[in-house]
């Protein structure tokens, strides 16, 4: 697959948000595909802990929208980013299954935001879900823990709302100094 | 949203049910908004069934817009839940005033 740049790195940053209000087109195959190897593509702790199921049956969005509390969207696809949690536990322990898979979940889903205006595309992170509901929509085995929801689609011609203005979060050698930028 | 996309009873219930557990593992606020979130979801499946309900469609696009304060403005979200709150109140009043079911 040829990958392109089709967007500013700083460009999606910036364009960046969380969509609820999508058109009900398909993705395109070739789309989504990209998306997925934007996913895949992200810093990991070890291969195999990181699963992605991409969810494009009706009837399964349909029980996603339902059973998800947070689901509160009309994307017509989704993709849950999972941990095997034994992989987590033998490669780092407790702090594999309680951390590093957040982490490896995380920066997935950072990926996906990115890649996400570069296709044309919107998505909105959904983590208000009970992990056994998803494990059995999806038939996910238990040691795969479901960790976030990513609601994909085309965005709607009236945008979500944009996120407000971000607060001050950086500081300069100690917690309390602002940084200040110089240039 | 499509009309396909319209909820039936049960779709209802099953969000109702699974709010019911995720609420105890969230805050308050954002228990309340998946009650407000089923509201709209109700309102859309009554529609079925009930359909060219005013009322319905207004309070619909009022619950819409308002859900979504809860993420980012607390108070203007507990502000526009009053003003939900005591449409629906005055709506009640003049229903069961007419004699008819509501």
């Amino acid at each position: 697959m040829q990958q392109e740049a089709t967007m500013d790195l700083f460009l999606a940053m910036r364009k960046r948000r969380m969509h609820r209000a999508f058109s009900g087109e398909p993705i395109p195959a070739e789309t989504m595909a990209r998306l997925l190897w934007a996913a895949g593509r992200a810093a990991t702790a070890k291969a195999g802990i990181r699963h992605l199921v991409l969810i494009d049956d009706a009837g399964l969005m349909r029980t996603l929208r339902y059973a998800c509390p947070g689901f509160i969207n009309n994307a017509p696809a989704a993709i849950a980013i999972c941990s095997d949690l034994d992989v987590c536990q033998e490669t780092a322990g407790k702090g594999g299954v309680d951390d590093v898979s957040r982490i490896d979940a995380g920066t997935a889903a950072a990926h996906l935001s990115l890649a996400a205006p570069a296709l044309g595309l919107g998505i909105c992170f959904v983590t208000a879900f009970g992990a056994g509901s998803v494990r059995a929509i999806l038939d996910l085995p238990e040691h795969l823990r479901p960790e976030i929801l990513i609601a994909v689609g085309i965005p709607a011609a009236t945008p979500s709302q944009a996120m407000q203005a971000i607060p001050q979060i950086v500081h300069h050698n100690v917690f309390g100094t602002a940084w200040e930028e110089t240039t | 949203m499509s009309r396909d996309d319209t909820p039936s009873l049960f779709d209802v219930a099953l969000y109702l049910v699974c709010s019911s557990r995720h609420s105890l593992d969230e805050t308050l606020p954002y228990a309340s908004m998946r009650m407000l979130d089923a509201t709209g979801r109700l309102l859309r499946a009554a529609a079925e069934v009930q359909p060219g309900d005013a009322f319905f469609a207004a309070m619909l696009a009022g619950i819409e817009e308002t859900k979504v304060k809860v993420m980012h403005d607390l108070d203007g979200y507990t502000k526009a839940l009053d003003g939900l709150q005591e449409q629906f109140v005055r709506e009640a009043k003049l229903r069961n005033a007419a004699g008819g079911a509501a």
